[in-house]
């Protein structure tokens, strides 16, 4: 049987910045035994001031949490975090992490350069090293899948006791960022790797995500149902969505949000009902909950409840595509389209694929997907 | 110290003479290699535990495995005769001239022992007069110094073709001829204007060598040797160095003169900075000199173009028509490539590659034809990141 590597925890004791090395040390030890190296820049010239990065904050000031991107991953796509009208962090690529020998001209902006600096030193300090060390610095590339973006927050500038990571994963998703744990495996990269041949899915991704190329900073906010105490929604943030590339199945995990918060709708109709019963007579308290339990009319009212920028122009993606397969179709509101989206995907596919051949269905998703990440951060739950 | 055996290096035609001298001695001498050999391999401090055990070994009286040192051919290449009269004291003297072949980790742990010792004189002067063999290489040329260090210090982390390429043309680090090279300590921005970065100039010939636009950073042994075995094919390499940068410029001044003092002009349409606003300024960037360095490899290995020759002859050739709004055109691709890479730098270096190929490549639309290899290197680039 082979016997498991051993592998450890080091710290990192010193930057060289002339060497492009981080020093780094076991903990509770005094030698340095390891050296990765990463160029990143530490000083630099600012209206002809001379500028230093401050290496000697603790890391615990920070909060790196890693995510992927199948649209916004280039090398420039980097920006402020914005929560609450306040920039609290960076969204850095690893791409970027580096600085560029090739522009050696390019404006240093240490707040920029510190953040990455401490998104490095989180990087090695959450690395397990082998116990064995290399001869020489290993390269920061060894450490890290490639498609990584990291968004590193400083804890002091959040200024809410309450936020957690996870309950903003929706509206991070919205931007196309998915939450990419260890254990997991970024399928979602290829999800719309055939994009460059639909010129409607291509569209879509320019506008819903690359748009944000022009601006600064990404702003996200909580949903204001707890992620974290959900186990599907928490599932669907930390392992399915990063997970899934295949349209259908996609779908069908989305869909599962819709049933989940249908459930929670019903049973507050429901208990709405069962106050009242007291002033109805029994044909009109049957009637009533009747009423509450129909799945079509709880999910327009689930949809009816959410505002956003977006939601007329989807709606007519969702409806536009629904009349490809029945001429006829007359209803208008989201909910209902997306019911008979539902239906129409689960109960007869094979109305979808006369009309698309190939039955690809990627461009559709992404519409509902963004449906379901808006519903999932203005679900009030109580 | 004293000269125990003179040995021939048949291999790389050079004598190998084994000196002994003792660890204070030799303390002197390295410093001085350590301080003025700017070819000298940079410490890398990775504090392995051996290193500490050699040092508490040193302090008992071990036995030090010989260290290998090299006297440096001289700017000319020209090898000087030694003998047993003067090579001791040339050794003694002759730091920027010296170079540790192997046992550069041995020798930064003595030194590192002497400075924690200095306090103790006991222990500091019974370390200094211990014994210490040395094997010092003379009448060596710059590739047999590669080739030694390379196979001497196999178990390592082997040097990279760049500090090979960095070692053989070290002489002309400051440029040759009407070319100015900027070394990394001058720290300044090169023109472009017969102007250029010397590490910038090392990555097009890299280029060149490997066929590869992209940086060299990490490497296997097997292609180290591979690029090493390509450079010492003749020691006449040398002028195929000063030739392609030659190239290069020659290109250079004729785009210049094609392009009548075309400047590019800021009219907002494009979204970064301007990857450069004349000639001069994109051709001192290493991404087109990498670019131009591959793509002459491709054209020359596939027997497309003859020789470095040939394409000085194409470059007398070449058209200029639109070239103006070709140049603009170009500056909004690299533009495009700054907003929407992965890589900028190495995508960059792609563009330009195919730039090159298409306009010395007799079959491509881009022949000749600044305009043309510029939609021609969009076309390429755009087809290559579709995969």
């Amino acid at each position: 049987m082979e016997a498991l590597k051993q592998t450890r925890k080091m710290v990192v004791s010193r930057f060289d910045g002339e060497q492009k090395n981080f020093y780094l040390k076991p903990q509770n030890e005094e030698a340095e035994e390891q050296a990765v190296s990463c160029n990143i820049k530490l000083q630099g010239m600012v209206n002809e001031q001379p500028l230093q990065v401050k290496t000697d904050f603790p890391l615990t000031n920070y909060s790196v949490f890693r995510f992927t991107n199948p649209y916004l991953n280039a090398q420039n796509d980097l920006f402020k975090i914005n929560y609450s009208d306040k920039s609290i962090g960076y969204i850095i690529p690893f791409s970027a992490i580096e600085d560029n020998n090739e522009n050696p001209e390019e404006e240093f902006d240490v707040y920029k350069q510190a953040y990455k600096y401490y998104c490095v030193k989180s990087i090695i300090e959450n690395h397990d090293f082998d116990f064995q060390p290399s001869g020489g610095p290993i390269h920061l590339s060894n450490l890290v899948d490639k498609d990584s973006i990291f968004v590193i927050l400083c804890k002091s500038l959040i200024g809410d006791a309450t936020f957690k990571i996870e309950d903003c994963l929706p509206s991070f998703a919205l931007r196309g960022y998915y939450f990419f744990p260890g254990n997991t495996k970024p399928n979602v990269l290829s999800f719309a790797a055939e994009r460059t041949t639909d010129v409607d899915l291509n569209n879509l991704i320019d506008t819903r995500f690359l748009a944000n190329r022009g601006n600064a900073s990404i702003h996200i906010q909580k949903s204001k149902i707890a992620i974290e105490q959900n186990q599907l929604l928490y599932l669907l943030y930390t392992k399915l969505l990063v997970e899934s590339n295949n349209p259908l199945h996609r779908f069908l995990i989305l869909y599962q949000v819709i049933e989940l918060l249908v459930e929670t709708k019903i049973r507050k109709g429901i208990n709405g009902v069962c106050i009242e019963k007291d002033k109805l007579n029994n044909y009109d308290f049957f009637q009533k909950l009747f009423e509450v339990n129909n799945t079509r009319s709880a999910i327009s009212s689930l949809f009816d409840a959410v505002v956003f920028s977006e939601k007329t122009e989807i709606t007519n993606a969702l409806k536009d595509f629904i009349l490809q397969t029945n001429a006829n179709y007359a209803k208008q509101t989201t909910g209902d389209c997306f019911y008979d989206i539902r239906n129409l995907l689960f109960h007869d596919f094979k109305r979808v694929i006369v009309k698309k051949n190939d039955g690809d269905i990627s461009g559709l998703v992404l519409q509902c997907e963004i449906l379901i990440h808006q519903l999932i951060i203005s679900f009030i739950p109580y | 110290m004293r000269i125990l055996t003179t040995t021939l290096d048949a291999k790389i035609t050079a004598n190998n003479h084994l000196i002994e001298m003792n660890i204070g001695e030799y303390a002197a001498i390295a410093k001085d290699i350590l301080q003025n050999n700017d070819l000298q391999r940079k410490r890398v401090k990775t504090a392995n535990r051996s290193y500490t055990l050699l040092k508490d070994d040193i302090k008992i009286g071990c036995v030090i495995p010989p260290i290998v040192l090299a006297i440096f051919p001289n700017e000319k290449g020209n090898v000087e005769a030694f003998n047993a009269d003067n090579l001791l004291a040339k050794i003694l003297t002759a730091g920027k001239d010296l170079l540790i072949l192997d046992g550069l980790q041995r020798t930064y742990t003595i030194l590192d022992l002497l400075a924690e010792i200095a306090k103790d004189n006991n222990l500091l002067e019974k370390v200094k007069a211990l014994p210490l063999r040395l094997e010092v290489y003379t009448g060596i040329s710059k590739v047999g110094v590669l080739y030694r260090m390379l196979t001497l210090n196999t178990g390592q982390n082997p040097m990279s073709t760049r500090h090979q390429v960095e070692m053989l043309y070290s002489d002309y680090k400051n440029g040759f001829e009407n070319l100015v090279f900027i070394t990394e300590a001058q720290d300044k921005v090169p023109t472009g204007n017969n102007e250029f970065r010397f590490n910038d100039i090392l990555d097009g010939f890299i280029s060149y060598i490997t066929g590869d636009y992209l940086p060299l950073d990490r490497e296997d042994l097997v292609n180290i040797i591979k690029n090493l075995e390509v450079l010492t094919k003749d020691d006449k390499k040398k002028d195929l160095f000063k030739l392609l940068i030659t190239t290069y410029n020659n290109l250079r001044i004729k785009i210049v003169e094609l392009a009548n003092n075309w400047q590019y002009e800021e009219i907002g349409d494009i979204k970064k900075k301007a990857f450069g606003k004349n000639i001069n300024e994109i051709f001192s960037k290493v991404q087109t000199i990498a670019g131009f360095g591959a793509a002459l490899n491709f054209l020359i290995e596939n027997g497309l173009v003859k020789d470095l020759e040939a394409i000085n002859v194409l470059i007398t050739q070449l058209n200029g028509d639109n070239i103006q709004d070709a140049l603009n055109q170009m500056i909004k691709h690299l533009d495009e490539i700054q907003i929407s890479a992965k890589k900028i730098g190495n995508e960059q270096r792609m563009y330009f590659y195919y730039f090159n190929r298409c306009l010395f490549n007799e079959s491509n639309e881009g022949f000749k034809s600044v305009e043309k290899s510029v939609q021609q290197a969009n076309k390429f680039y755009k087809a290559n990141m579709l995969g």
